[in-house]
């Protein structure tokens, strides 16, 4: 790794803290400006006296003025204590803990179908050029672009989990036989599991995913080294598949930085669709029940993931394109 | 030829959504047969079949057109206004203003919009549809700002705004005078999408129950109401997954048309 990357590296890591550290800011100013109160969920249970409420109010420091309360958030967050959730009494970062395997688990395998799919169908078009198969194709990828995702998870999941019975409807293991299994057949059993969502979140992106590299590929094939190749007399296939190929894939790398928090926010309705126990679920029980260290929790390890995704994905560029290496 | 489908789809789309209480043999909200209350198929009198509150689906369909169409045009009108004065503010004035701006956006467009409008709307008590409106509008602009920026950084270096600035216009006249006609285009695309794309989001709040309130129906909702009957009452989900699609794709063509037709190279 060069000097070049290092300092790369460290200057994004650095814009990174600053986006979570805005993000953070963001949730406190959103929490405090919202009406209700953080601890009515516990009000609302009549065994707790008032008594105690005021206790707990200072135990979490809200009876102090609102600038001394952020200064502890942050604080706090930067020691990564994210405080212990109001309705599953036990830490945030141990619910977080296990749902966020879940969704990186279903992000990853989306990820994959939403490339596979979308590069595979960009290709076939750019290379097709303009033609009847392009234009259908595109009709095919704008319409997936303009499916709701959860309702495609409902259709996929009728179709092949309740009517053709291929695929369980919902969780990712099967909670009765899967303790029972063998080790290949518990994995295959999560991987049963993963299908129906997978296949939604991923098909639901790849229609963007798509329209982009097909436009990549359009413009690498105009470009003059695709006629040098054609010039040459290689075949059509290698000119496509080496060639421009190649170099239209640059821009759907950098995408996929782009495409991550749109499957995050994919996820919440997803995992709703599914029953997934992932990030999007416990972020949306948490919202619905007001667990604010719960939401702070969540909306933090997004914006991280985020963070890190873009930066995986401007790395894959650099390493893929020595341009962007020389001119940074 | 996009550009005329795409028109075509959406004016077809506002008529229904103006001409709503004209085109529905029922009130939205009535629950037509209280003694059964059952989902019925689709028949003569109930062309999309009713819900499981005896409702008359076709006149929710329609009367649902009208609630995402609003919420979508105004909450896009919210959001293209204020990226584009973000934008036109980073790109013209550049330096510190423009590099805080920016990574305000960064760190609007690293949190999930989902996550954003789901964290909001729960904490307000009791939904609104103005409240939606705004919400959306309020955390959509991110990304239409960053195109601005591009397209304003570029266009600071034309001659016709050094031209301007040697004629003694002041920035402001620049920008506004100047600049932004110049910079439309992307941003008639981006609105055009983005509709869109709210309609598809504001289905997903209204489906997870923290969009558009119950009675009144909308696309998402409905899609909620028939997804425990998708078996034994598949139309209700059906029909408003099948309007969402059509209205998200009618926009989505007229956005790739306006692009077309607006800067013939890139198509």
């Amino acid at each position: 790794m060069s000097t070049n990357t290092i300092s790369f590296i460290a200057r994004r890591l650095a814009q990174g803290v600053i986006v979570i550290f805005a993000v953070a800011t963001l949730v406190f100013v959103l929490l405090r400006v919202a009406p209700g109160d953080p601890l009515a969920v516990l009000g609302e249970q009549p065994q707790l006296s008032a008594d105690a409420v005021e206790r707990l109010r200072r135990t979490f420091g809200l009876d102090q003025p609102v600038p001394v309360q952020y200064v502890r958030y942050l604080a706090n967050l930067a020691r990564g204590e994210f405080g212990v959730s109001l309705t599953q009494h036990r830490p945030v970062l141990a619910a977080i803990g296990d749902a966020l395997p879940n969704t990186l688990l279903l992000a990853a395998a989306a990820l994959l179908v939403d490339f596979a799919v979308g590069i595979g169908v960009g290709v076939v078009q750019g290379a097709c050029g303009r033609s009847r198969t392009d234009a259908v194709l595109s009709l095919v990828t704008i319409t997936l672009y303009s499916t709701p995702v959860f309702w495609l998870g409902l259709v996929l999941l009728v179709l092949f989990g309740q009517t053709l019975g291929w695929f369980p409807a919902g969780g990712t293991i099967d909670p009765i036989g899967h303790g029972a299994l063998p080790l290949a057949g518990r994995m295959l059993d999560r991987l049963r599991h993963l299908v129906l969502p997978a296949l939604t979140l991923g098909l639901a992106a790849a229609g963007y995913t798509a329209r982009h590299q097909r436009s990549a590929m359009l413009e690498a094939i105009g470009q003059d080294f695709i006629r040098t190749a054609r010039a040459k007399g290689l075949r059509e296939r290698t000119v496509v598949l080496r060639h421009a190929l190649r170099n239209a894939l640059l821009p759907t790398i950098t995408l996929a930085g782009i495409a991550f928090p749109v499957l995050l926010s994919g996820t919440v309705l997803v995992e709703t669709v599914f029953s997934w126990p992932g990030m999007g679920r416990l972020a949306a029980d948490a919202i619905g029940r007001r667990d604010y260290p719960v939401v702070t929790g969540a909306a933090i390890l997004a914006a991280v993931m985020v963070v890190l995704g873009n930066l995986l994905a401007d790395l894959a560029a650099r390493l893929a394109d020595p341009r962007i290496r020389r001119s940074a | 030829m996009r550009l005329r489908i795409g028109l075509a789809l959406v004016i077809a789309l506002a008529a229904v959504a103006l001409l709503a209480p004209l085109l529905t043999p029922y009130p939205p909200a009535a629950q037509l047969d209280l003694h059964t209350l059952r989902a019925a198929p689709p028949s003569f009198a109930h062309p999309a079949g009713t819900d499981l509150y005896s409702r008359d689906l076709l006149s929710r369909l329609v009367y649902g057109a009208r609630i995402s169409l609003i919420i979508a045009v105004l909450a896009v009108v919210i959001s293209v206004t204020l990226g584009t004065l973000v934008g036109l503010l980073a790109g013209y004035a550049g330096g510190l203003a423009d590099a805080v701006l920016m990574r305000i956006v960064d760190a609007g467009l690293a949190v999930p919009k989902m996550f954003v409008v789901l964290v909001v709307l729960a904490l307000w008590e009791g939904v609104t549809i103005p409240a939606l409106i705004g919400m959306i509008g309020l955390t959509g602009w991110f990304g239409v700002s960053r195109i601005v920026r591009a397209e304003v950084a570029a266009a600071r270096e034309r001659e016709y705004v050094g031209a301007a600035r040697a004629a003694g216009a002041s920035p402001v006249r620049i920008a506004f005078r100047h600049i932004l006609p110049n910079v439309t285009g992307p941003i008639i695309v981006t609105a055009a999408m983005g509709v869109g794309q709210v309609v598809l989001l504001e289905a997903g709040l209204s489906y997870l129950g923290i969009g558009v309130p119950q009675p009144t129906p909308s696309w998402g909702n409905i899609i909620a109401d028939g997804q425990h009957v998708l078996l034994s009452a598949p139309w209700i989900a059906t029909g408003a997954g099948l309007a969402i699609i059509v209205t998200v794709l009618a926009f989505s063509i007229l956005g790739d048309g306006l692009r077309e037709h607006l800067d013939p190279r890139s198509a």
